[in-house]
Protein backbone atom coordinates (compact mmCIF):
# COMPACT_ATOMS: atom_id res chain seq x y z
CA UNK A 1 0.00 0.00 0.00
CA UNK A 2 0.79 3.23 -0.62
CA UNK A 3 -0.50 6.31 1.85
CA UNK A 4 -1.01 9.80 0.29
CA UNK A 5 -0.70 12.67 2.73
CA UNK A 6 -2.21 16.04 1.13
CA UNK A 7 -0.25 19.55 3.06
CA UNK A 8 -2.07 22.21 3.67
CA UNK A 9 -1.46 25.72 4.92
CA UNK A 10 -1.88 26.34 8.57
CA UNK A 11 -2.62 29.34 10.52
CA UNK A 12 1.47 30.10 11.96
CA UNK A 13 2.43 29.81 8.39
CA UNK A 14 3.37 26.47 8.62
CA UNK A 15 2.00 23.51 6.42
CA UNK A 16 1.05 20.71 7.98
CA UNK A 17 0.03 17.19 6.16
CA UNK A 18 -3.73 17.16 6.81
CA UNK A 19 -6.45 17.96 4.69
CA UNK A 20 -7.39 16.82 1.68
CA UNK A 21 -6.97 17.86 -1.95
CA UNK A 22 -9.14 20.87 -1.98
CA UNK A 23 -6.89 22.56 0.59
CA UNK A 24 -3.71 21.65 -0.15
CA UNK A 25 -1.50 24.87 0.01
CA UNK A 26 -0.74 27.30 -2.90
CA UNK A 27 2.19 29.31 -1.22
CA UNK A 28 5.10 28.23 -2.79
CA UNK A 29 7.08 29.15 -0.06
CA UNK A 30 4.67 26.93 2.52
CA UNK A 31 5.44 24.15 0.10
CA UNK A 32 9.06 24.53 -0.52
CA UNK A 33 9.53 24.45 3.41
CA UNK A 34 7.15 21.34 3.29
CA UNK A 35 9.22 19.72 0.65
CA UNK A 36 13.06 20.53 2.38
CA UNK A 37 10.81 18.37 5.85
CA UNK A 38 10.16 15.39 4.14
CA UNK A 39 13.19 15.06 2.06
CA UNK A 40 15.26 16.00 4.96
CA UNK A 41 13.84 13.54 6.77
CA UNK A 42 13.95 10.98 4.06
CA UNK A 43 17.87 11.20 3.27
CA UNK A 44 18.35 11.17 6.79
CA UNK A 45 16.60 7.33 7.01
CA UNK A 46 18.05 6.65 3.36
CA UNK A 47 15.03 7.12 1.35
CA UNK A 48 14.80 8.12 -2.06
CA UNK A 49 12.67 11.02 -3.16
CA UNK A 50 10.95 11.52 -6.65
CA UNK A 51 9.40 15.20 -7.50
CA UNK A 52 6.01 14.89 -9.89
CA UNK A 53 2.40 16.91 -11.05
CA UNK A 54 -1.06 15.77 -11.71
CA UNK A 55 -4.37 16.61 -12.21
CA UNK A 56 -6.59 14.87 -9.81
CA UNK A 57 -4.05 12.97 -6.96
CA UNK A 58 -5.05 9.23 -5.61
CA UNK A 59 -6.98 8.80 -2.23
CA UNK A 60 -5.36 8.53 0.42
CA UNK A 61 -3.93 5.03 0.12
CA UNK A 62 -4.22 2.62 -2.81
CA UNK A 63 -2.62 -0.74 -3.37
CA UNK A 64 0.46 -1.09 -5.66
CA UNK A 65 -0.30 -2.96 -8.58
CA UNK A 66 2.56 -5.09 -9.56
CA UNK A 67 5.52 -2.32 -8.84
CA UNK A 68 3.12 0.56 -10.15
CA UNK A 69 1.93 3.12 -7.98
CA UNK A 70 -1.42 5.08 -8.99
CA UNK A 71 -0.80 9.12 -9.13
CA UNK A 72 -3.33 10.35 -11.38
CA UNK A 73 -7.04 9.04 -11.91
CA UNK A 74 -8.74 10.74 -14.70
CA UNK A 75 -12.48 9.79 -15.28
CA UNK A 76 -14.15 10.41 -19.13
CA UNK A 77 -17.22 9.13 -19.43
CA UNK A 78 -17.08 5.08 -19.11
CA UNK A 79 -13.26 5.40 -20.03
CA UNK A 80 -10.96 5.52 -16.97
CA UNK A 81 -7.06 6.89 -17.80
CA UNK A 82 -4.80 6.38 -14.51
CA UNK A 83 -1.17 7.10 -14.50
CA UNK A 84 1.30 5.24 -12.70
CA UNK A 85 4.49 5.56 -11.48
CA UNK A 86 6.85 2.96 -11.89
CA UNK A 87 9.00 0.91 -8.34
CA UNK A 88 7.19 0.51 -5.11
CA UNK A 89 6.96 4.05 -3.70
CA UNK A 90 5.97 4.21 0.33
CA UNK A 91 4.62 7.49 0.93
CA UNK A 92 2.71 10.60 -1.48
CA UNK A 93 3.04 13.94 -0.12
CA UNK A 94 0.81 16.34 -2.32
CA UNK A 95 2.53 19.65 -1.74
CA UNK A 96 1.17 22.26 -4.19
CA UNK A 97 -1.77 22.99 -6.01
CA UNK A 98 -2.29 25.54 -9.17
CA UNK A 99 -4.56 26.50 -11.30
CA UNK A 100 -2.07 27.28 -13.71
CA UNK A 101 -0.17 24.52 -15.42
CA UNK A 102 2.91 26.55 -16.13
CA UNK A 103 2.95 27.31 -12.53
CA UNK A 104 3.06 23.91 -11.65
CA UNK A 105 5.70 22.96 -13.67
CA UNK A 106 8.12 25.79 -12.62
CA UNK A 107 7.54 24.44 -9.40
CA UNK A 108 8.39 21.02 -10.03
CA UNK A 109 11.82 22.43 -11.58
CA UNK A 110 12.17 24.24 -8.70
CA UNK A 111 12.11 21.37 -6.30
CA UNK A 112 13.58 19.25 -7.95
CA UNK A 113 17.07 21.46 -7.95
CA UNK A 114 16.40 21.97 -4.32
CA UNK A 115 15.82 17.69 -3.71
CA UNK A 116 19.28 17.49 -5.68
CA UNK A 117 21.10 19.77 -3.10
CA UNK A 118 19.20 17.45 -0.18
CA UNK A 119 19.04 13.96 -1.31
CA UNK A 120 18.38 11.28 -3.34
CA UNK A 121 16.39 12.58 -5.65
CA UNK A 122 15.22 10.44 -8.51
CA UNK A 123 13.88 12.69 -11.50
CA UNK A 124 16.09 12.37 -14.47
CA UNK A 125 15.19 13.95 -18.13
CA UNK A 126 13.54 10.61 -19.33
CA UNK A 127 10.87 11.09 -16.44
CA UNK A 128 7.64 12.65 -18.18
CA UNK A 129 4.82 14.05 -16.79
CA UNK A 130 2.88 14.26 -19.78
CA UNK A 131 -1.18 13.52 -19.48
CA UNK A 132 -4.12 15.24 -20.24
CA UNK A 133 -5.90 17.15 -17.33
CA UNK A 134 -8.06 19.24 -15.88
CA UNK A 135 -6.92 22.04 -13.13
CA UNK A 136 -6.58 22.37 -10.74
CA UNK A 137 -2.91 20.87 -10.57
CA UNK A 138 -0.66 19.21 -7.56
CA UNK A 139 2.83 19.22 -7.32
CA UNK A 140 3.50 15.75 -5.16
CA UNK A 141 6.40 14.16 -3.61
CA UNK A 142 6.55 10.20 -3.58
CA UNK A 143 9.37 9.12 -0.85
CA UNK A 144 10.36 5.26 -0.62
CA UNK A 145 13.25 3.10 0.53
CA UNK A 146 14.25 1.90 -3.48
CA UNK A 147 17.52 -0.18 -3.58
CA UNK A 148 20.33 1.77 -4.45
CA UNK A 149 21.40 1.96 -8.00
CA UNK A 150 24.93 2.04 -8.76
CA UNK A 151 26.37 4.30 -11.57
CA UNK A 152 28.30 1.93 -14.16
CA UNK A 153 31.07 4.56 -13.56
CA UNK A 154 30.96 4.46 -10.25
CA UNK A 155 30.98 0.85 -9.57
CA UNK A 156 34.01 -0.83 -8.43
CA UNK A 157 35.97 -2.91 -11.38
CA UNK A 158 36.58 -6.16 -11.77
CA UNK A 159 40.15 -6.90 -10.77
CA UNK A 160 41.70 -9.31 -13.37
CA UNK A 161 43.60 -12.37 -12.02
CA UNK A 162 47.38 -11.72 -12.73
CA UNK A 163 48.33 -13.93 -16.14
CA UNK A 164 51.19 -16.71 -14.92
CA UNK A 165 52.97 -16.56 -18.60
CA UNK A 166 53.43 -13.46 -17.48
CA UNK A 167 55.75 -14.29 -14.66
CA UNK A 168 57.86 -16.59 -16.42
CA UNK B 1 -14.43 -19.24 -1.80
CA UNK B 2 -10.60 -17.44 -1.41
CA UNK B 3 -9.85 -14.60 0.31
CA UNK B 4 -9.82 -11.43 -1.48
CA UNK B 5 -11.00 -12.48 -4.57
CA UNK B 6 -13.94 -11.35 -5.92
CA UNK B 7 -16.09 -13.00 -8.59
CA UNK B 8 -15.59 -9.80 -10.75
CA UNK B 9 -12.49 -10.23 -11.22
CA UNK B 10 -13.05 -13.61 -13.26
CA UNK B 11 -15.68 -12.36 -15.39
CA UNK B 12 -14.72 -14.08 -18.34
CA UNK B 13 -13.48 -11.70 -21.78
CA UNK B 14 -12.81 -12.86 -24.97
CA UNK B 15 -10.10 -11.14 -26.80
CA UNK B 16 -10.50 -11.56 -30.83
CA UNK B 17 -7.83 -9.99 -33.58
CA UNK B 18 -9.17 -9.41 -37.07
CA UNK B 19 -6.56 -10.33 -39.29
CA UNK B 20 -6.81 -10.71 -43.15
CA UNK B 21 -4.73 -13.58 -44.47
CA UNK B 22 -4.95 -13.14 -47.96
CA UNK B 23 -7.48 -12.75 -50.79
CA UNK B 24 -8.25 -16.56 -50.37
CA UNK B 25 -8.65 -16.83 -47.08
CA UNK B 26 -10.31 -13.26 -46.35
CA UNK B 27 -11.02 -11.42 -42.72
CA UNK B 28 -10.74 -14.17 -39.91
CA UNK B 29 -10.85 -13.80 -35.81
CA UNK B 30 -8.05 -14.71 -34.11
CA UNK B 31 -7.27 -15.24 -30.41
CA UNK B 32 -4.32 -12.74 -29.68
CA UNK B 33 -1.38 -14.14 -29.23
CA UNK B 34 -0.19 -11.62 -25.94
CA UNK B 35 1.83 -9.25 -25.74
CA UNK B 36 1.53 -7.96 -29.19
CA UNK B 37 3.89 -9.07 -32.01
CA UNK B 38 4.84 -7.18 -34.63
CA UNK B 39 3.41 -9.37 -37.37
CA UNK B 40 0.21 -10.04 -35.83
CA UNK B 41 -0.22 -5.97 -35.81
CA UNK B 42 0.74 -5.96 -39.44
CA UNK B 43 -1.90 -8.15 -40.38
CA UNK B 44 -5.23 -7.19 -38.80
CA UNK B 45 -7.53 -5.99 -41.71
CA UNK B 46 -6.92 -2.38 -42.59
CA UNK B 47 -9.68 -2.34 -45.73
CA UNK B 48 -12.49 0.11 -44.61
CA UNK B 49 -15.02 -2.34 -46.46
CA UNK B 50 -14.02 -5.25 -44.96
CA UNK B 51 -14.22 -3.66 -41.43
CA UNK B 52 -17.64 -2.78 -41.86
CA UNK B 53 -18.50 -5.96 -43.08
CA UNK B 54 -16.57 -7.45 -39.75
CA UNK B 55 -18.85 -4.80 -38.05
CA UNK B 56 -22.23 -5.81 -39.29
CA UNK B 57 -20.93 -9.66 -38.57
CA UNK B 58 -20.65 -8.82 -34.67
CA UNK B 59 -23.05 -6.30 -34.50
CA UNK B 60 -26.44 -7.30 -35.98
CA UNK B 61 -26.91 -9.83 -33.20
CA UNK B 62 -26.85 -7.53 -30.75
CA UNK B 63 -28.04 -4.64 -32.58
CA UNK B 64 -31.69 -5.62 -31.23
CA UNK B 65 -31.21 -5.85 -27.86
CA UNK B 66 -30.93 -2.58 -24.92
CA UNK B 67 -28.91 0.20 -25.74
CA UNK B 68 -25.60 -0.54 -24.33
CA UNK B 69 -24.48 -3.87 -26.01
CA UNK B 70 -21.90 -2.85 -28.12
CA UNK B 71 -19.03 -0.06 -27.66
CA UNK B 72 -16.83 1.33 -30.39
CA UNK B 73 -13.74 3.27 -29.88
CA UNK B 74 -9.72 3.53 -30.89
CA UNK B 75 -6.46 3.64 -29.32
CA UNK B 76 -3.00 3.87 -30.28
CA UNK B 77 -1.06 1.45 -28.33
CA UNK B 78 -3.10 -1.92 -27.43
CA UNK B 79 -2.12 -3.16 -24.30
CA UNK B 80 -0.23 -6.28 -23.85
CA UNK B 81 -2.79 -7.46 -21.04
CA UNK B 82 -5.96 -6.03 -23.29
CA UNK B 83 -9.35 -7.28 -22.03
CA UNK B 84 -7.84 -7.96 -18.79
CA UNK B 85 -10.40 -7.19 -16.32
CA UNK B 86 -9.86 -5.59 -13.21
CA UNK B 87 -12.71 -4.49 -10.29
CA UNK B 88 -15.16 -4.17 -12.96
CA UNK B 89 -12.42 -2.07 -15.30
CA UNK B 90 -11.28 -3.50 -18.44
CA UNK B 91 -7.91 -2.63 -19.75
CA UNK B 92 -7.51 -1.53 -23.43
CA UNK B 93 -4.53 0.54 -23.96
CA UNK B 94 -1.05 0.53 -21.97
CA UNK B 95 1.77 3.13 -22.92
CA UNK B 96 4.65 3.74 -20.96
CA UNK B 97 7.08 6.89 -21.08
CA UNK B 98 10.36 6.86 -18.57
CA UNK B 99 9.18 5.44 -15.77
CA UNK B 100 5.21 6.81 -16.24
CA UNK B 101 2.79 3.90 -17.48
CA UNK B 102 -0.80 5.27 -18.56
CA UNK B 103 -3.55 2.52 -18.66
CA UNK B 104 -6.76 3.39 -20.42
CA UNK B 105 -9.65 1.03 -19.00
CA UNK B 106 -13.29 0.90 -19.71
CA UNK B 107 -16.11 0.46 -17.49
CA UNK B 108 -18.66 -2.22 -17.39
CA UNK B 109 -18.48 -5.76 -18.04
CA UNK B 110 -18.29 -7.03 -21.79
CA UNK B 111 -18.11 -10.59 -23.04
CA UNK B 112 -15.68 -10.25 -26.02
CA UNK B 113 -13.29 -7.58 -27.43
CA UNK B 114 -12.64 -7.17 -30.95
CA UNK B 115 -10.09 -5.53 -32.99
CA UNK B 116 -11.36 -4.55 -36.00
CA UNK B 117 -9.09 -2.24 -37.88
CA UNK B 118 -5.77 -0.69 -38.34
CA UNK B 119 -5.81 2.78 -39.59
CA UNK B 120 -2.45 4.72 -40.46
CA UNK B 121 -3.35 7.77 -37.78
CA UNK B 122 -5.97 9.12 -35.55
CA UNK B 123 -7.76 10.99 -38.27
CA UNK B 124 -8.85 8.16 -40.52
CA UNK B 125 -9.49 5.85 -37.45
CA UNK B 126 -11.76 8.65 -35.92
CA UNK B 127 -13.68 8.89 -39.39
CA UNK B 128 -14.37 5.26 -39.50
CA UNK B 129 -15.59 5.22 -35.96
CA UNK B 130 -18.12 7.89 -36.81
CA UNK B 131 -18.76 5.99 -40.11
CA UNK B 132 -19.54 2.62 -38.39
CA UNK B 133 -22.00 4.70 -36.48
CA UNK B 134 -23.96 5.76 -38.60
CA UNK B 135 -23.85 2.56 -40.16
CA UNK B 136 -25.28 1.07 -37.25
CA UNK B 137 -28.91 3.49 -36.76
CA UNK B 138 -30.91 1.42 -34.39
CA UNK B 139 -27.80 1.75 -31.60
CA UNK B 140 -28.39 4.69 -29.29
CA UNK B 141 -25.70 7.46 -29.40
CA UNK B 142 -24.88 6.89 -26.38
CA UNK B 143 -24.07 3.72 -26.20
CA UNK B 144 -21.60 4.00 -29.27
CA UNK B 145 -20.07 7.05 -28.53
CA UNK B 146 -16.39 6.62 -29.65
CA UNK B 147 -13.44 7.45 -27.66
CA UNK B 148 -12.05 10.08 -29.98
CA UNK B 149 -9.72 11.27 -27.13
CA UNK B 150 -6.15 10.54 -28.03
CA UNK B 151 -4.95 7.93 -25.42
CA UNK B 152 -1.37 7.73 -24.49
CA UNK B 153 1.27 10.16 -23.14
CA UNK B 154 -1.39 12.64 -24.16
CA UNK B 155 -0.24 13.66 -27.17
CA UNK B 156 -1.88 12.53 -30.62
CA UNK B 157 -0.54 9.37 -31.44
CA UNK B 158 1.33 10.12 -35.15
CA UNK B 159 1.22 5.98 -36.15
CA UNK B 160 -1.22 3.50 -36.23
CA UNK B 161 -4.85 3.77 -34.74
CA UNK B 162 -6.38 0.66 -33.87
CA UNK B 163 -10.51 0.35 -33.60
CA UNK B 164 -12.11 -1.82 -31.13
CA UNK B 165 -15.75 -3.11 -30.66
CA UNK B 166 -16.72 -4.57 -27.53
CA UNK B 167 -20.55 -6.89 -27.51
CA UNK B 168 -22.20 -7.97 -24.55
CA UNK B 169 -24.65 -10.28 -25.09
CA UNK B 170 -23.90 -12.08 -28.61
CA UNK B 171 -23.73 -15.60 -29.20
CA UNK B 172 -20.02 -17.07 -29.35
CA UNK B 173 -18.14 -17.16 -32.68
CA UNK B 174 -18.11 -20.86 -34.08
CA UNK B 175 -15.05 -22.27 -34.79
CA UNK B 176 -13.84 -24.22 -37.98
CA UNK B 177 -10.80 -25.68 -38.47
CA UNK B 178 -8.62 -24.57 -41.46
CA UNK B 179 -5.89 -26.09 -41.41
CA UNK B 180 -5.47 -29.78 -40.06
CA UNK B 181 -4.23 -29.52 -36.66
CA UNK B 182 -5.29 -26.45 -35.76
CA UNK B 183 -8.48 -26.72 -35.03
CA UNK B 184 -10.35 -23.70 -33.16
CA UNK B 185 -7.83 -21.36 -34.41
CA UNK B 186 -9.96 -19.50 -36.63
CA UNK B 187 -13.34 -18.50 -36.55
CA UNK B 188 -16.13 -18.23 -39.18
CA UNK B 189 -17.46 -14.89 -41.19
CA UNK B 190 -20.37 -15.73 -43.29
Amino acid sequence: MIEVHYWKSGSRGSASPYGDHTDVTGSATLAEKAFRSITTWASLNDLAFRVGYCSNPAERANRHEASLVEVQRENDGDLVHISYVKRPWHHMHVLYRSVSLEDTRRMQQHLIKVGRQIGRCENNDRDIDAFVGQPPFFVYALTGNLPQTIEAEAAPRRVRPPNLLSLF
Amino acid sequence: MLAGLSLRQFHPMRVYTWRFLGADAGPVPKRPDLPWGANELDTIVADRALTERIFDFLVQPVADQAPGAFRIGHVGTLSPSMGLNRDGLVELSRSSVGDRVNITYIRGFWDELHVIHRAPGEGIARSLCEGLINRSRRASTDAMRPDLRPVGGGKPSTGSQFIYLLTRGRPAIRWRPRVAGDAAAEGELP
